[in-house]
């Protein structure tokens, strides 16, 4: 005590400055000792809440898969803490078990299928596991919605769909695209009807997944094309003609071809490459006709078509453009003349011309 | 009665791994469980097993460096079988390329499995 004081006695006799530089030391020691403790604390909890889930797991992970074995030895009428094992049933009231449990059933389901995945499904779909989902397509948080619809999609469960509906055109595209995903997964490609209400844009990666999904499935008639070919959305626009493209879809040929017309640049040029891909001759015409409204990636575009496709009514149209300002057009023209007329390539090789363009001409003549 | 036929399983999900030794063990075949390549190695170098499950995406050491290791360093010709998930396409040509057997899709089906071993044991 009377050192105490002595103490407190000398740090009045110091100047102000060393006083508070004293005042800043104490108070930061003693912040250090809190913090530690604190520290050591919630490590510890975390250790403790790590090795709960630890163990935890390996008890669900055996009952379930005991579960799913004993699969021929349970009755319907038994009830649900007969019919499931009761450590999974009780462990569903209590929140941190019921992720842990969903976690390894989710992580099940998508690696096994056939005969053993059944039971997986059917605790789920009976227990609160499904509700519990269900309620996460409400939540305000997207990560969670996202989870949801992800959950429901492993576990194909089809009654959800109009509530999964309304996230397609989420703010969030990871929940846009867990919905689409949904769809397809579940629905095939009658699942595309999802592309009628798209309001916004079908990201470039959520048309990869969907495609993907797509693949999986051998029936493959796909209902609504010509609907969706006039979408307002340009990107389901521009994923129908991926569709046309990879399902051969040429009984579609009127309508693609009335695209031609589309105010969309993106779309034009999409439409001019799958309309060469079908070989559809008498979209030349059309273009040639429109061609002074083109913009130069679509007069590229154009030419690629005709290199493709070409016709020797082509050549009064080509003729007008082996000088074209276009370096990419010129080449165009030029190789079009020269599969269609190779003596009029000829004639202009062996007239004068500067030498930038007779590299040109060179150029096409040996390739 | 047989000596049961002994498989090493490379496997990260232990659900699976537990669900399959269930299955597999019930078949009279003798389970390895191991969750990463590299344990699976050691497995295989101390049981000499009839046959080797991997799947192709694990911590330390890969399906593919499994395959390779078996094949080139230890110059076993016990079969493997590759478990991939989809989209793996490629690396499962490669996998075949450096000398595994067979392989299956993610989800797999594991009556399906059952016999796909059987037919790499005879």
């Amino acid at each position: 005590m009377v050192r105490l004081q002595t103490v407190l006695e000398n740090f009045e006799q110091y100047p102000f400055l060393i006083q508070v530089i004293w005042i800043i030391v104490v108070v930061l020691f003693f912040n250090i000792i809190v913090f530690t403790f604190l520290l050591k604390a919630i490590r510890s909890k975390l250790r403790k809440k790590e090795l709960f889930v630890y163990n935890y797991q390996k008890i669900i992970e055996t009952s379930l898969i005991e579960y799913v074995y004993n699969e021929n030895e349970r009755n319907e009428s038994d009830t649900l803490e007969a019919f499931f094992p009761e450590i999974i049933i009780l462990g569903l009231s209590n929140q941190l078990k019921r992720k842990i449990i969903l976690a390894i059933m989710v992580k099940l389901k998508s690696e096994i299928s056939g005969e053993m995945a059944k039971p997986i499904e059917e605790l789920f779909l009976k227990t609160q596991l499904f509700e519990f989902s269900k309620n996460k397509l409400n939540s305000e948080k997207w990560h969670v919605v996202a989870i949801g619809i992800k959950t429901l999609t492993i576990f194909k469960v089809v009654s959800v769909s109009d509530l999964v509906m309304k996230h397609v055109n989420h703010k969030r595209d990871e929940v846009r695209r867990e919905a689409q995903l949904y769809f397809v997964n579940l629905f095939a490609f009658e699942g595309l009807d999802f592309l009628n209400k798209m309001k916004v844009s079908l990201s470039e990666w959520g048309q990869i997944q969907l495609l993907s999904v797509l693949n999986k499935f051998e029936n493959q008639k796909i209902i609504g094309v010509e609907n969706w070919l006039k979408s307002t959305n340009i990107s389901v626009i521009l994923f129908v003609l991926k569709l046309c493209r990879i399902y051969n879809l040429f009984e579609f040929k009127e309508s693609i071809l009335t695209l031609l017309k589309h105010k969309n640049k993106e779309v034009k040029i999409e439409v001019i490459n799958l309309l060469s891909y079908f070989q559809v001759y008498e979209a030349k015409d059309v273009l040639k006709k429109s061609y002074d409204k083109l913009s130069v990636e679509e007069r590229m575009v154009f030419f690629e078509m005709i290199e493709k496709l070409p016709e020797k009514e082509d050549l009064p149209f080509v003729l007008k453009y082996i000088t074209d300002n276009n370096f990419q057009i010129k080449v165009s023209a030029l190789r079009v003349l020269k599969i269609l007329d190779l003596e009029n390539f000829k004639k202009i090789e062996t007239t004068k011309v500067d030498s930038e363009y007779k590299k040109i001409i060179d150029f096409v003549a040996c390739n | 009665m047989n000596p049961p036929k002994k498989i090493v399983l490379a496997e990260d999900n232990s659900a699976l791994s537990l669900l399959l030794k269930f299955k597999l063990e019930k078949e009279n075949y003798q389970l390895f469980i191991a969750d990463d390549g590299k344990s699976a190695i050691e497995l295989i170098e101390i049981n000499n097993p009839d046959i080797i499950l991997t799947d192709i995406m694990m911590p330390f050491v890969s399906g593919l460096e499994l395959t390779s290791y078996v094949r080139n360093k230890l110059g076993k010709k016990t079969p493997i079988l590759i478990f991939s998930a989809a989209g793996q396409e490629k690396i499962v040509l490669q996998a075949f390329d450096l000398g595994a057997n067979d392989f299956m899709s993610k989800p797999i089906s594991v009556n399906e499995l059952l016999i796909r071993i059987r037919r790499l044991l005879t």
